[in-house]
């Protein structure tokens, strides 16, 4: 084979050399593959091999050196533009194409027409004998046959070489021997060139015209199996290709051929192979060439005792154990004549002249090797960790401390929250002092003499409408704590007057059941509706001695003349909001919000009453009375004006944010919320328009059977207390019902003072007058102005 | 030796029982939260409800409540599919890239980069919305860098910006709605990618396929299954989202489906009506699927 022609030369490796960073994982690569040529690369895993392999199909690009291809250069070209193809390990046939489809991959990828494609494809199948299972994907084919379609997806193509990684690992033994005569079957019909990666030396051997052995990145010999097999170039070669006796000495001082053992005594070999004397070799014996005799012979032979004697069918494989503890294996024919082989009897080993082959250097390994290569293999293939869970993370932390003004940064955020149903549901004071649901709840209640069941005052409140406990600041709930003993679970998720009636009122006190609370805050509308349908426990009076401060006119609404079922929490004025850089002139009616100067730049509220009210005023009608009509007017004008693209959004809380912005320059706006915004932005302003402006007000009332009732009076008592009620106003900031705060704020001095001060949380008589309350709408008219005011505002 | 086959068959009965015992407590848990609610709800679409404020129903097989769906609601249907099917669109364009990226091409970086893409969903769906208001305010940091570089010209050009201003516009609800589902689009598709064996692209790069074609004919197709499944659990819950239509919304955007059933359910107190749309919804969402898997034909990828 070493007068080829360079013609013949399918593929030329020139030099090459492969580093993956510092690792070097080919060197010295300096081969010829010849045309028509079955080319093995030899090797246990990690030596290089297919690294070689990925390098001539195009996968990996050499660090030096060049492949040819066809005598072209192809180091620097892409795996597609290469005309060779591979048999991948496993096959890596596509799992959703049928066979047929698979095997004309690559013509049609080459634009061959498809008649062609077609018949090639189909002949290529019939050759692999899988012609009937065409149309079959390839999950429904053993991993034989799909051994062979993917040998036919690459052979169709007739590429210059085949390159095989391993094409026969994942087979079983029998049908991996089949399987390799089928190989060479094949290769021998179409005569192209297979470069065969193999870690299985008899795989290499049974199957190769040639072989290239492998070992950390460099290639050792190369040869045929035969030259491989009886004249190995290297120690290493040696021992991985089939079994051998491995003996180090050093070349004999004599004349005649002979190396001294390290063991002591020396043997005849037919050539030293230019090893001078004295210099460090190994003899190799193969298990084969040695057989068992009766009487030692001088030079050719070596005695021990049976250590082992393994029956292999045909012959007998004997481990032999020397004096000097070194193994030796011999592979003898079971038709011999042999001496008994109990563990232990003696028995000398003698071998033929030619049999000893001398190899350059000492072996480490000495007596037999036992070439297990799968077991290499495995040892070496760690495998790769698999994906690690993406870390797992929780929603954030709970329990977060917000300040009010920390809220209305985020402006509305939880009042958007609590739409979809209780995403954040923030229980207890805020503060974060715990006393949502205190532990000490249950033993203190005595003092309030309550009837049984629940063991917390449990009260339903809007967000962010309570002094939290702040640092030495004491919050509202903890203060009623330490004064009355009584523990409050506090929940913030009312949020909305229609969705709180949907959600936790109608579900329960319509079927006569009583709700989950003791104190509930819906705003003075709502709180009518419930008194008219009886759903609402008159309040313990003479248990809240406080409500002498109630502020006179509250004690006037019609829906509750005298206040006997409710009392008012806070109260506030809505009115308009904006922004003077941007309106450019200060804004003082209602119909300024209509004005199409403003086009797009202003929202009204999805409250229906603040929206409605407001409108109403503008058209010089009354909303403290029931009018449909004019309500429907004012909705009109609402809907032309949406029509035209008045509104750039109706909101709900989250306006607050539109505002700062500058998104809007204008807008409806409940005066709490901006008198705590004009803390950081001055610039923006409130107004009670001239037409008049809407006063609301949220209501504490006991719903029907609430189990707690007397601890929800003794709260009621507790806020009605000025000095209380004026904490609570210094940090709310809206209009406390409460007589007596305004002089109590004075008393707390500096930003308490100020409030104090403020028109828009004690308005003057004149500005008074001015504010209307919404009518307490029949059901019936509620429900139709409702519908109307959702069909303009969208839902 | 009778009686010890009989034993032996016994055993081998309790054994081919022990699956569907393992599922019963599952189709109770269905049956209890599934099947009775939704016979509820439909007991409760048919019905009238004589008084608007008390929880009682007239069982009256009244249909009115689903054609007033249609006649009502129609408009916010319609809405509401053209939103989802552009925000699905989207999140496909957007999340198969990285997908893809994270999939084949961030080597052991690939968990981090996951990690980055939930980062984000680990807060609260409503805070991130609510954020995208003031990043897209008009003179937020979006807008004000887009004029910076001059490019208010080009966004109105395109229809990105719509009188200059990219929030309260129907651009920014699909923004929203791509934004917010985009990893459910995203976790499935990375998840058929990465179970596509490398060695499949290498074998088409072998067989004279350049990147395109390898895409086209190997990894697209295989990966279909994560683009069906991530299509639905996009799709779907974007259909019935109203938050982003709120929340990014203008008057027009707000009318949407969701908006509807929300409003009837919490704010009319609608009970009947709420729950026909919800049902109406609910048939056309599964006849879309169906065709869909129809023309995808998931189960020849499995």
């Amino acid at each position: 084979m070493g007068e080829r022609s360079a013609l013949d030369d399918v593929i030329v490796l020139q030099g090459i050399r492969k580093e993956f960073g510092s690792f070097v994982a080919v060197e010295h690569a300096d081969f010829s593959i010849a045309r028509g040529e079955f080319f093995s690369l030899l090797g246990p895993s990690g030596c290089g091999k297919t690294t070689l392999l990925k390098m001539i199909a195009g996968f990996e690009q050499p660090t030096e050196g060049q492949v040819l291809l066809e005598g072209r250069d192809v180091s620097e070209v892409p795996p597609h533009q290469r005309n060779v193809n591979t048999v991948f390990q496993q096959y890596a046939l596509f799992p959703h194409m049928s066979v047929l489809d698979n095997v004309a991959f690559g013509l049609r990828a080459k634009r061959v027409p498809e008649k062609e494609v077609m018949s090639r494809s189909k002949d290529m199948l019939d050759a692999v004998k899988l012609g009937e299972f065409a149309l079959r994907r390839p999950n429904q084919l053993s991993g034989g046959q799909q051994q062979r379609v993917a040998l036919a997806r690459a052979l169709v193509n007739l590429p210059s070489a085949l390159l095989l990684d391993e094409p026969l690992a994942a087979l079983d033994l029998k049908l991996r021997e089949a399987m390799q005569l089928e190989l060479k079957r094949i290769q021998r019909e179409v005569g192209i060139t297979f470069i065969f990666v193999t870690h299985d030396q008899h795989e290499a051997l049974t199957m190769s015209d040639r072989i290239a052995v492998m070992s950390r990145g460099r290639v050792e010999q190369i040869g045929t199996p035969e030259e491989i097999y009886g004249r190995p170039a290297s120690v290493f070669v040696a021992g991985f290709i089939g079994s051998a006796n491995l003996l180090p000495g050093e070349v004999a001082p004599e004349s005649l051929p002979g190396v001294v053992l390290d063991a002591g005594s020396s043997i005849d070999v037919p050539t030293v192979n230019g090893a001078g004397v004295g210099s460090p070799v190994t003899v190799m014996i193969r298990p084969e060439r040695l057989r068992a005799v009766a009487e030692p012979v001088e030079g050719r032979s070596v005695s021990g005792t049976v250590s082992d004697a393994i029956f292999e069918g045909s012959t007998i494989r004997l481990i032999v154990h020397l004096g000097d503890g070194t193994e030796l294996m011999a592979t003898v024919d079971a038709d011999d004549d042999l001496p008994p082989l109990d563990r232990g009897n003696p028995i000398t080993l003698a071998w033929a002249d030619d049999a000893p082959y001398v190899l350059q250097g000492r072996s480490a390994i000495v007596g037999a090797t036992t070439t297990d290569v799968d077991e290499v293999q495995a040892s070496l293939e760690g495998k790769d960790a698999g994906p690690s869970p993406a870390p797992a993370g929780d929603g954030g932390p709970s329990g977060r401390t917000f300040g009010r003004r920390a809220l209305l940064g985020a402006g509305g955020l939880i009042g958007a929250a609590a739409v979809v149903g209780g995403v954040l549901r923030i229980t207890g004071d805020g503060g974060g002092s715990g006393s949502g649901v205190a532990a000490t709840g249950a033993g203190s209640l005595g003092t309030s003499t309550l009837g049984s069941g629940e063991s917390n005052l449990r009260v339903l409140n809007w967000q962010a409408y309570i002094d939290p406990t702040d640092g030495d600041v004491t919050g509202t709930i903890d203060r009623f704590k330490q004064a009355t003993g009584i523990a409050v679970q506090y929940a913030e998720d009312l949020n909305d007057n229609n969705e709180f009636y949907a959600r936790e009122i109608e579900p329960y006190l319509g079927t006569g059941t009583p709700t989950n609370w003791d104190v509930v805050c819906p705003t003075n509308w709502l709180a009518a509706r419930m008194k008219a349908l009886d759903w609402l426990e008159p309040l313990p009076l003479d248990r809240i001695p406080n409500r002498v401060n109630l502020e006179p006119q509250f004690l006037t609404q019609a829906w509750d003349y005298g206040s006997v079922y409710h009392v008012p929490w806070q109260a506030g004025i809505t009115g308009i909001a904006y922004n003077k850089a941007l309106t450019g002139r200060d804004l003082g009616s209602i119909d300024d919000l209509f004005d199409p100067a403003f086009a797009g730049r202003v929202s009204m509220l999805t409250e229906m009453r603040d929206s409605v009210g407001l409108t109403m005023l503008a058209l010089g009608l009354d909303p403290t009375v029931v009018d449909e009509d004019g309500a429907l007017a004012a909705l009109d004008r609402i809907a032309q004006a949406n029509a035209a693209g008045q509104f750039r959004a109706f909101s709900g809380g989250e306006y607050l944010r539109s505002l700062q912005s500058g998104d809007f320059v204008a807008c409806i706006a409940w005066s709490g919320d901006i008198v705590q915004l004009q803390l950081e932005r001055p610039d923006i302003s409130f107004v009670i328009p001239e037409e008049g402006g809407m006063l609301f007000y949220d209501t504490m009332v006991i719903p029907k059977g609430a189990a707690n009732g007397l601890a929800a009076a003794d709260w009621i008592n507790f806020v009605y207390d000025p000095v209380q009620a004026a904490q609570l106003t210094s940090w709310v900031q809206y209009i406390s019902p409460v007589r007596g705060v305004r002089e109590e704020l004075v008393k707390l001095g500096d930003d308490g003072a100020a409030l104090a001060e403020n028109p828009i949380l004690f308005p003057d008589e004149e500005t008074s007058a001015r504010l209307r309350v919404f009518a307490a709408l029949p059901d019936d008219v509620d429900a139709r102005l409702n519908e109307a005011f959702n069909g303009i505002i969208g839902g | 030796m009778a009686r010890d086959d009989a034993t032996n068959d016994a055993g081998r009965r309790d054994g081919r029982n022990l699956p569907y015992l393992l599922v019963l407590p599952g189709i109770a848990f269905l049956f209890v939260f599934f099947v009775v609610p939704l016979i509820t709800l439909f007991k409760i679409s048919l019905s009238t409800k004589p008084d608007r404020l008390r929880p009682e129903y007239d069982f009256t097989w009244d249909w009115g409540n689903f054609s007033a769906a249609f006649t009502d609601f129609g408009s916010q249907l319609v809405r509401a599919f053209v939103y989802a099917a552009l925000a699905t669109v989207l999140c496909a364009l957007i999340a198969y890239p990285v997908a893809y990226f994270i999939a084949f091409k961030a080597g052991r970086y690939r968990n981090v980069l996951l990690g980055l893409v939930m980062l984000p969903f680990f807060t609260s769906f409503l805070l991130r919305t609510i954020a995208w208001q003031s990043l897209l305010a008009d003179a937020g940091p979006v807008l004000s860098t887009a004029k910076a570089f001059k490019l208010g010209g080009l966004l109105e050009a395109l229809q990105i910006t719509q009188n200059g201003r990219l929030i309260n516009t129907q651009l920014a609800v699909v923004g929203g709605l791509t934004y917010n589902f985009l990893p459910f689009m995203l976790l499935p598709i990375y998840v058929s990618l990465e179970k596509i064996d490398v060695r499949l692209v290498d074998a088409a790069a072998d067989l004279y396929s350049p990147f395109g074609r390898t895409f086209r004919r190997v990894v697209l197709p295989l990966s279909m299954p994560g683009v069906f499944a991530g299509t639905l659990l996009t799709f779907i819950p974007a259909t019935g989202d109203f938050i982003n239509a709120e929340l990014l919304g203008n008057p027009i955007s707000r009318r949407v489906i969701g908006n509807a059933v929300r409003t009837q359910f919490l704010n009319q107190n609608d009970y009947p009506a709420a729950a026909a749309i919800s049902f109406v919804l609910m048939a056309i969402i599964t006849a879309l699927v169906v065709v869909y898997a129809k023309f995808l034909g998931t189960e020849d990828l499995a």
